[in-house]
């Protein structure tokens, strides 16, 4: 059977991410009756995973040329937040330096001349080939940033109030917990110039606005670039979603946020590599393919706005509208968490799950969380 | 030397001092290839100039680590600026003090909305960038000294061998010279004593023989010697150029090392601080929402409490979190000590030259 001593780490490690990758992407392209809004939760994760998948393959592409590859062992098992911001200069550098790299053709002739003539392997000959197929790739590959700027993916209307609702999505890879994030956000705007254009007078939409989804950006371009720095500023883990959902309705005295939602994607474990439960690492090292040796999970936390505090027209001050969000007191977790509410799921292999079944640890490792088992290109949800 | 942006020029010209310098060390190490090769002849004329450029090469490179050592410091005092931005985050401003005079909440308010609008990303990424592109450079620079100094190392090995060759071949001379010798004594001996005509002409032609063959084996020890004493000069010379060459190398690591490290501390670190910074302004909201909650009822005290104890682990959490962190600080802490110690070893003149540069422009 595979051993681990066989072949190195950084194989191991990626082989295992991607899998677990692989199936949350499954997870989410599946249908899934009775989880609530599945297929927008969906349509807002698969970009960023997609992203994610090839920032991967491209950090496995830079170890031929470049190694030394730092993993958050703690509670990510993501790469460290340096190697994206590497891979986004490496991007923008990519045209310059292609420039001064010989061209891939030259490079194997060169590479076959050096090995007939010299009887040696052509260690930098290959180190540049491997630096010019990287950087080729990376030249016009769309990856994981620091951040994803927002996108607006949902257009509806709020009848009673004559407002264009818009859900908007955005997504952020955290510098200090090493995560990538998902925004999922319903605004709804009170901005005069989009409640003109985008709302017919009986409050439904109108459908000669003729606006294309997605959106790049908030779908009020006025507000847009704003929004823009806004996400940007307020992408961080140690944020909770209330403040990001308070940050946003203080900010944007006409954006009325109704509904904020952050999947959280991690943490990742993997045998031997990353460093969380000790007894999750037991088990998991226990299991003989190593690909199957993994367990990813992701966070879903909500934040809703109960009521809108109607903002006052005054002669000499105004203040806007604000809204309310409903704090879970009955649960501490959610009040930690500075959510409304929040679900906790887990994506494992079937033989992973089974050897932490049959050890008995299954109950303890997972409470809390709706695992999902991935087993013959199937998920199945535990009840 | 305040901000990234300045950074450029500086970083183009420690990467043509290394593309010049890399044409230099390429020159003698060729020199030194085709002295390696057996047939070829050498000259004391070539000697003297090559010596000169090995010197200057020596020197040249002195410099140009300087200078790349000095970068790195620079780099250094530029990245502190992001420091005095943190410090900023943490007191007042002037028009926050002011209106601090008044209303201290409102000051408080603006504080906490200048915190929460400040972002490090763009420079971040610019540091990132700049620090990757002198790295790119010192490792371009390294790769061509592993290469030279491997090929370097062989051509020295073969210029010594080729010195034992010779060697070899002067003591075979000097072998038939002591051997002529006495073989010529002796025939002038025989000559002296022989009477009969016929020998002695014989004797004379045998004599001729020997002295034409001595002279030549003379001749031929002189030309030899010359090539040993050569040779022996350019192995000199070039063990003097390997030595650098292997120098160099270690330099090169010492500075990458020094980088690579410092880089990837200032990313965790400042972004952490930014992140606690960040999070202290989401504390002092969470602070004023817990003191809302002033219409209670008694089924909700006892969940207020709860949240009281919920605030409390929290704060566990928040202390645990940053515990985890200090440990990935702290290992990083202990590389970058070591990558510290190294280089100020190495670049200690540098350092000092800067410091005091320093001191004189403020």
């Amino acid at each position: 059977m595979a051993k681990a001593s066989v072949t190195d780490p950084t194989t191991l490690y990626f082989s295992a991410i991607n899998a677990a990758l692989e199936g949350l992407a499954l997870f989410m392209r599946e249908e899934r009756a009775g989880v609530e809004d599945h297929a927008l939760i969906a349509e807002a994760v698969s970009g960023t995973l997609a992203k994610l998948k090839r920032s991967l393959s491209a950090f496995a592409n830079r170890q031929a040329f470049s190694p030394g590859l730092r993993i958050a062992q703690g509670d990510s098992g993501f790469p460290a937040f340096q190697h994206i911001l590497e891979l986004t200069s490496d991007k923008a550098k990519a045209e310059t330096r292609l420039g001064q790299l010989a061209s891939a053709n030259t490079l194997r002739a060169e590479m076959a001349d050096y090995i007939f003539r010299r009887k040696a392997f052509p260690t930098d000959l290959r180190k540049d080939l491997a630096e010019r197929l990287y950087l080729e790739s990376v030249k016009g590959g769309d990856f994981m940033g620091a951040l994803e700027l927002p996108e607006t993916i949902r257009l509806s209307t709020n009848s009673a109030l004559k407002r264009p609702s818009y859900i908007v999505r955005w997504a952020a890879y955290d510098g200090v917990a090493n995560l990538p994030m998902v925004f999922l956000a319903t605004i709804e705007d009170s901005t005069d110039n989009v409640m003109r254009e985008l709302v017919k007078k009986d409050g439904s939409l109108n459908d000669r606005a003729g606006v294309k989804l997605p959106v790049q950006g908030l779908l009020n371009p006025d507000l847009a670039r704003a929004f823009d720095a806004f996400a940007e500023k307020n992408a961080s883990y140690s944020l909770s979603p209330i403040t990001v959902a308070t940050n946003l309705d203080k900010d944007f005295p006409t954006l009325h946020p109704k509904r904020l939602r952050r999947i959280v994607l991690g943490p990742f474990w993997t045998a031997g590599i990353t460093r969380n439960n000790q007894t999750v690492s037991d088990i998991l090292s226990r299991i003989k393919k190593q690909e199957n040796a993994w367990l990813i999970s992701w966070t879903l936390q909500d934040v809703l706005s109960v009521r809108e505090v109607e903002g006052k027209k005054g002669f000499f001050s105004s203040e806007p509208s604000t809204q309310e969000f409903h704090i879970e007191t009955a649960d501490l977790e959610a009040v930690q968490m500075g959510a409304s509410a929040y679900a906790k799921h887990a994506l494992v292999p079937h033989e992973a799950y089974q050897a932490l079944y049959a050890s008995g640890e299954a109950r303890k490792v997972f409470d809390g969380f709706k695992v999902h088992i991935i087993a013959n290109g199937t998920v199945v949800s535990d009840a | 030397m305040a901000s990234l942006q300045d950074f450029d020029a500086e970083i183009a010209k420690a990467r043509d001092g290394v593309a010049e310098m890399a044409k230099k060390i390429d020159q003698s190490g060729s020199v030194l290839d085709t002295i390696a090769k057996a047939d070829k002849k050498i000259g004391s004329a070539d000697f003297d100039i090559e010596t000169a450029r090995i010197e200057d090469v020596l020197r040249q490179q002195k410099v140009m680590e300087a200078d790349i050592a000095d970068l790195i410091i620079g780099l250094e005092d530029a990245t502190n600026v992001f420091g005095s931005e943190f410090e900023s985050m943490k007191s007042f401003t002037a028009m926050e003090s002011f209106i601090g005079f008044f209303s201290k909440t409102r000051a408080q308010r603006m504080r906490s909305d200048r915190v929460r609008n400040m972002s490090l990303a763009g420079n971040l990424q610019e540091l990132l960038s700049k620090s990757n592109t002198i790295v790119g450079i010192l490792k371009d620079q390294k790769a061509i000294l592993e290469t030279r100094y491997a090929t370097s190392e062989e051509s020295l090995r073969k210029v010594i061998e080729r010195r034992k060759d010779a060697m070899t071949r002067l003591e075979a001379t000097q072998k038939t010279i002591n051997d002529l010798n006495p073989a010529l004594l002796d025939i002038e001996n025989k000559i002296a004593a022989s009477t009969n005509q016929k020998d002695r002409a014989n004797f004379e032609a045998t004599r001729t023989q020997m002295a034409t063959s001595y002279n030549e084996a003379q001749a031929q020890e002189q030309v030899l010697l010359a090539e040993s004493q050569t040779l022996e000069r350019y192995t000199a010379m070039f063990q003097t150029f390997v030595d650098s060459l292997n120098n160099q190398l270690a330099a090169q690591a010492t500075l990458i090392n020094k980088l690579s490290i410092d880089t990837e501390q200032r990313i965790v670190l400042y972004k952490a601080l930014e992140d606690s910074l960040k999070t202290a302004a989401q504390q002092d909201v969470a602070h004023k929402i817990n003191t809302l909650g002033d219409k209670v009822d008694t089924a909700a005290e006892q969940t207020m409490a709860g949240i009281g104890a919920a605030a409390q682990k929290h704060i566990g959490d928040l202390l645990e979190l940053h515990e985890k962190g200090m440990v990935a600080t702290g290992e990083i802490q202990r590389r970058k000590k070591l990558a510290d110690d190294a280089f100020s070893r190495r670049f200690s003149d540098v350092l000092a030259k800067h410091n005091s540069a320093n001191y004189i422009k403020s």
